[in-house]
């Protein structure tokens, strides 16, 4: 599981945008971890195998419909 | 006597009740618990009393608009109502003034509800319960030392009570399940795009959903009755025939094919045992009305909360990413916390989860092909103390309610008993999409059939 290191943590929250103090930044520094498990898993398909390269998103785009 | 909202619509077609009197006594419980239960930011007396006695004269003069005129009701304060402040009981909205009702609040007003006021929600349908806001968080009228879920919070708290005969909620994760689960309502997320989403302050675009909390099943038909329906303007709606769900209560559950997602609530997320009881007496009950019930297997629990996870905070950042980065500190700290995680996903990582969603969607679909309706739990048990609610309740242990806002299937939440601790216990019924009528009509066979319609929490008496 990828984990995060603070300096790379500090690039991505700058990235956003976001101000956060100290407390701030540990809190979601510390709950990152279960956070990565939930991005690991939906990289896998809920049987575990491997997804077809043509899965496609569940966003259905429709061309002319409001 | 609190009477149910189905009961109070045919005194009043009857001339038996007045919809002054109801009115009154609906806002006299306001002013006697609300101070104790904080389900409104807002109470909206004046314009209360002045609907109910225009509906009391509609009545007088035969011309009752149908069965929802001269029925008090409030909505969640992420509903904008025209001249109302809808905050989302955040800092960020407290003086934000709409200048026209949303399509659902301008349905109910043109159905001849009685508007109470604006009811407490998490913040932003998000972040709760918190203790940092501008008004405190609702309490569970069977204990006010106990949570009521969220985020519909205050329409679970107002309803349990008596406050309200009904009321709007919204559905990103299960916000309108998980409060009528606490507070032991019938609470029913309808198949997305059933229902407008527009006029309701969005969390997660593709996973919100907007529905009815009442006390009973047979409430809610009345409510969804007159909340469903094509809007061209909300790209989500679906254009389609509405059937009249209320009518349609009486098809109950003979020849139904029910499925027990056991390893959903005994195994991948185990609830208490009084809930799996519940579960087993329900699932007993249907078999004995006539419907088949068989177990079934679905994807992992997690699958499903992981996938709505990570899109809910994803879309959610997107919709209040300009407050987040000029305003975080106005947010209260759950939801600031919760949805700065949405700032860490990656576009990749948001494309995979939304065709994990697909993946879902089709497992499901898959094992629909033989059950046509799904039964499970929708909360772990009892309500548990306000402030014993972790902040990080979908890493310690997977959603219940979760699965059908990722894969947009109509969910019931219905009351299925009392625990150890008197309070109230739960079951969740989901349906294929759009077959919103058939999941209605077999949690009305199941309420009919059992006692627990007839316990109001001892506060409310």
């Amino acid at each position: 599981m990828p984990h995060y290191t603070e300096a790379e943590f500090e690039t991505i929250v700058r990235r956003a945008g976001l101000t956060l103090d100290a407390s701030q930044r540990a809190v979601l520094h510390e709950v990152l971890p279960a956070f990565e498990a939930m991005l690991d898993r939906v990289r896998t398909n809920p049987d575990a195998s491997n997804r077809d390269r043509a899965a496609e998103p569940a966003h259905i785009f429709i061309p002319g419909q409001k | 006597m609190i009477p149910t909202l189905a009961e109070a619509s045919r005194q009043i077609e009857a001339g038996t009740l007045s919809p002054v009197a109801l009115t009154e006594a609906c806002l006299d419980r306001v002013n006697r618990l609300d101070p104790t239960l904080h389900a409104f930011i807002r109470t909206t007396t004046d314009r209360a009393m002045a609907e109910a006695k225009a509906a009391a004269d509609r009545v007088a003069s035969g011309r009752r608009i149908g069965p929802l005129d001269g029925i008090p009701i409030a909505h969640k304060d992420i509903y904008e109502t025209a001249g109302l402040a809808t905050t989302a009981h955040s800092r960020l909205l407290e003086h934000y003034v709409p200048t026209a009702d949303g399509p659902v609040v301008q349905r109910w007003r043109e159905a001849g509800t009685v508007m109470l006021g604006k009811l407490a929600t998490h913040e932003f349908a998000f972040g709760g319960p918190s203790f940092d806001l501008p008004w405190p968080p609702a309490r569970n009228p069977w204990d006010p030392a106990r949570f009521t879920a969220g985020s519909s919070s205050g329409t679970g708290a107002a309803v349990a009570s008596g406050m309200i005969l009904g009321g709007t909620g919204s559905d990103t994760g299960g916000s309108i399940r998980g409060p009528a689960a606490l507070c032991g309502l019938a609470g029913f997320k309808p198949t997305y795009g059933l229902v407008s989403r527009r006029g309701i302050l969005p969390l997660a675009y593709s996973m919100d959903h907007a529905g009815p909390l009442a006390w009973t099943v047979e409430d809610c038909a009345m409510l969804l009755d007159a909340m469903a329906g094509h809007d061209p303007l909300d790209p989500a709606s679906a254009d389609r025939p509405v059937p009249a769900f209320h009518a349609g209560l009486g098809a109950g559950v003979q020849g139904l094919r029910i499925g027990v997602v056991r390893h959903w609530h005994e195994a991948d997320h185990p609830v208490s045992a009084t809930t799996i009881a519940s579960i087993d007496a329900a699932a007993a009950l249907l078999r004995g009305l006539g419907a088949t019930v068989q177990d079934v297997t679905l994807p992992h629990l997690e699958d499903f909360n992981s996938c709505g996870f990570v899109i809910l905070v994803t879309e959610a950042f997107a919709a209040h990413e300009p407050w987040m980065r000029s305003d975080f500190s106005k947010y209260g700290e759950l939801l600031r916390d919760r949805m700065a995680l949405g700032a860490l996903v990656s576009g990749a990582d948001y494309v995979q989860a939304v065709r994990h969603r697909r993946a879902l969607c089709q497992a499901v679909t898959a094992a629909m092909a033989d059950v046509d309706l799904l039964l499970t739990a929708s909360a772990a048990g009892e309500a548990p103390l306000i402030d014993q609610v972790p902040k990080w309740a979908n890493f310690i242990r997977p959603s219940l309610t979760m699965p059908f806002n990722v894969t947009g299937q109509p969910a019931l939440s219905i009351c299925s008993g009392f625990g150890d601790g008197g309070l109230p216990l739960s079951i969740q019924l989901a349906g294929r999409p759009f077959e919103d009528a058939r999941v209605l009509a077999a949690g009305h066979a199941y309420e009919g059939a059992t006692a627990w319609r007839q316990t109001r929490p001892a506060l409310a008496a």
